[in-house]
């Protein structure tokens, strides 16, 4: 009797300090993940809506320059950072989940060889912010929306993988 | 949207201008071809000059282009102009291109080129590309298209854009598969291609097909026929149609590209001015095997390349030629940081696989044999200075003497079988 005593009371303690290990690192895991603050942003184009809806699948393959058209058949204009910006790399690894040389080597096969269009490579985030109010079609990425900022730029919520 | 018009108008009048100049160059042409070239760009930069006001027909218009410079020295044999303990800067490209969107559906994209390659090729600008590609499909899952004009062909991973030094792996393609003496034979010609991928999660398989049929050219037709000695004729070159199946899986991204590539590409020459002689054909069957990994700091490639070759019916001493070749390299990318890299690649060519160090063909013909091969080792460093600026600095250790364009050749009796090369190239894109 004593002895199964024992091992319940172990286990019980065991439970507890495996469900406190669970909760410090559920809360590590959660204080170092929003380290960077990415929203995916288009322009409004012809429509009422205040966000776009993508899957990561669509975006990738906007970025990847594979898909053109937006559905209502707008050409989609894609914006990005260069490659030394950390936004694009963030934006490259932790949403499309591909190095950004290979992304860039890709836009410039599609681009040289005449089978697609250049993205815009904006200077900076200010520059790709104007770039895509004033463009129909354009998308692109930005590290925190201003709220009090155009109309014409709307939030792309991203679903799924 | 003013602004934008403005630059278009701006970027239109420079186009303008560079055409005018660039068909005073191009006027020295024979006939056929400059007929089409002209065509082709009038009718192009017509519609666009018409269309640019009219934001509903034509809704996109996007140019670029890049120019590179090449500093060449070798201890023996002359590549790309008199670089034998010399230095040659023979080697410069310039090219422009252009893109519009019109009409929802279709893109027209072309370009003008101007390639400085020692004798092989002058700097005259001409058309490199000019396509329209009508899509007639397109979402997340599947593309489907076509397109029609001057294509490019797109065997294995580097044909394609082998004159862009961003998209290369290196100065030059890899020289055992991409031969710069069979450039012009290998590259754009006028098409249709047929252009379909399919899509899921990372991964995407594409299939294109191509039919086209090349500008007559004498000289592209001479470099093609071994340097025997034997003294031949050709009449006038009539012919020089290719086909182009490619396949081409992409895993994850990017991480992982596959290639299949099959290659059917001919001429034929009417001999009839010398008397009833049949026509001299020439052929090349080639199939492309591709592969490619990447990792964030590494990148290694490797493409394997039997051809079938057949020279047939050609006038004079030189009887008719069945011979298989083979080539492929391997080469090895690492990434240091964003800007340097280091790359490590063994080519190997042989011309005739049956003759692999051309012991047959010297004793044949007198020629020595390694002008039927060529085995290098390629050691490269490249920084990227910035986006629109890049560096590259390589070293050749080669045996062998088969890729060396004939042009560069002034006798085979005093090329040297092992020499060396180093190489400079400074790339700008704009």
């Amino acid at each position: 009797m004593r002895l199964r005593d024992l091992i319940r009371k172990f286990a019980i303690s065991m439970k507890s300090m495996s469900l406190l290990l669970l909760i410090c690192f559920a809360f590590l895991a959660a204080s170092s993940l929003p380290a960077f603050a990415l929203e995916v942003i288009a322009h409004q184009a012809q429509t009422q809506s205040t966000a776009k809806h993508l899957t990561v699948r669509e975006l990738r393959a906007i970025y990847s320059l594979r898909l053109k058209q937006w559905p209502n058949g707008l050409p989609i204009t894609v914006v990005a950072l260069s490659n030394d910006s950390i936004l694009h790399n963030d934006f490259c690894k932790k949403i499309l989940r591909v190095f950004p040389h290979q992304l860039k080597l890709g836009w410039d096969r599609v681009t040289f060889s005449g089978l697609g269009r250049p993205p815009i490579i904006a200077k900076n985030k200010d520059e790709m912010y104007e770039i895509i109010k004033n463009t129909p079609g354009a998308i692109g990425y930005i590290d925190q929306i201003n709220k009090n900022s155009e109309s014409s730029v709307i939030p792309v919520l991203l679903d799924g993988k | 949207m003013a602004n934008n018009n403005f630059c278009v108008r701006i970027q239109l009048q420079i186009i303008r201008t560079i055409t005018a100049k660039g068909l005073g160059v191009v006027s020295c042409f024979t006939g056929s071809l400059l007929k089409k070239i002209e065509l082709l760009l009038i009718a192009t930069l017509l519609m666009l000059s018409t269309t640019l006001k009219a934001d509903d027909f034509f809704s996109d218009l996007r140019w670029n282009g890049y120019i590179s410079q090449s500093l060449i020295h070798t201890t023996d044999n002359n590549f790309f102009g008199e670089s034998d303990d010399d230095i040659s800067l023979d080697f410069t490209e310039i090219e422009f291109l252009l893109s519009a969107t019109f009409l929802r559906d279709f893109q027209f994209s072309g370009s003008l080129l101007s390639r400085r390659a020692g004798k092989s090729d002058n700097g005259q600008i001409r058309l490199d590309h000019g396509f329209i590609t009508y899509t007639a499909f397109n979402n997340v899952d599947w593309t489907l298209g076509v397109r029609a004009g001057r294509i490019k062909a797109s065997q294995g991973f580097y044909n394609e854009t082998r004159d862009v030094a961003f998209t290369r792996p290196g100065i030059l393609v890899p020289q055992s598969i991409y031969l710069e003496r069979y450039r012009d034979w290998m590259f754009s010609a006028d098409g249709v291609e047929l252009f379909t991928m399919r899509s899921w999660d990372t991964n995407s398989l594409s299939f294109r097909l191509s039919m086209s049929n090349k500008d007559p050219d004498q000289e592209v037709f001479e470099e093609l026929i071994p340097a025997t000695g034997v003294p031949y004729n050709i009449g006038s070159v009539k012919d020089g149609l290719s086909g182009v199946a490619k396949l081409l899986y992409d895993y994850d991204t990017g991480r992982i590209r596959l290639g299949f590539t099959y290659g059917h590409l001919s001429y034929k020459v009417d001999n009839s001015e010398f008397g009833n002689f049949p026509d001299t054909k020439i052929s090349t069957e080639a199939i492309f095997l591709s592969a490619e990994y990447n990792t964030d700091k590494w990148k290694f490639v490797g493409e394997y390349v039997p051809t079938k070759n057949k020279l047939l019916n050609l006038l004079g001493g030189l009887p008719d030629q069945n011979s298989n070749g083979l080539s492929y390299y391997l080469q090895s990318t690492y990434r240091i940081d964003q800007k340097w890299e280091v790359m490590l690649r063994r080519g190997v060519l042989f011309l005739n696989k049956d003759d692999k160090d051309g012991t047959l063909f010297e004793t044949r013909f007198g020629i020595p044999g390694h002008t039927q091969y060529a085995k290098n080792w390629v050691l490269g460093m490249g920084w990227h200075f910035s986006d629109s600026l890049l560096f590259r600095v390589e070293y050749y250790d080669v045996e062998g003497t088969g890729w060396i364009p004939s042009k560069d050749i002034a006798d085979t009796q005093v090329l040297h079988k092992n020499w060396e090369m180093l190489m400079f190239q400074t790339s700008y894109r704009f």
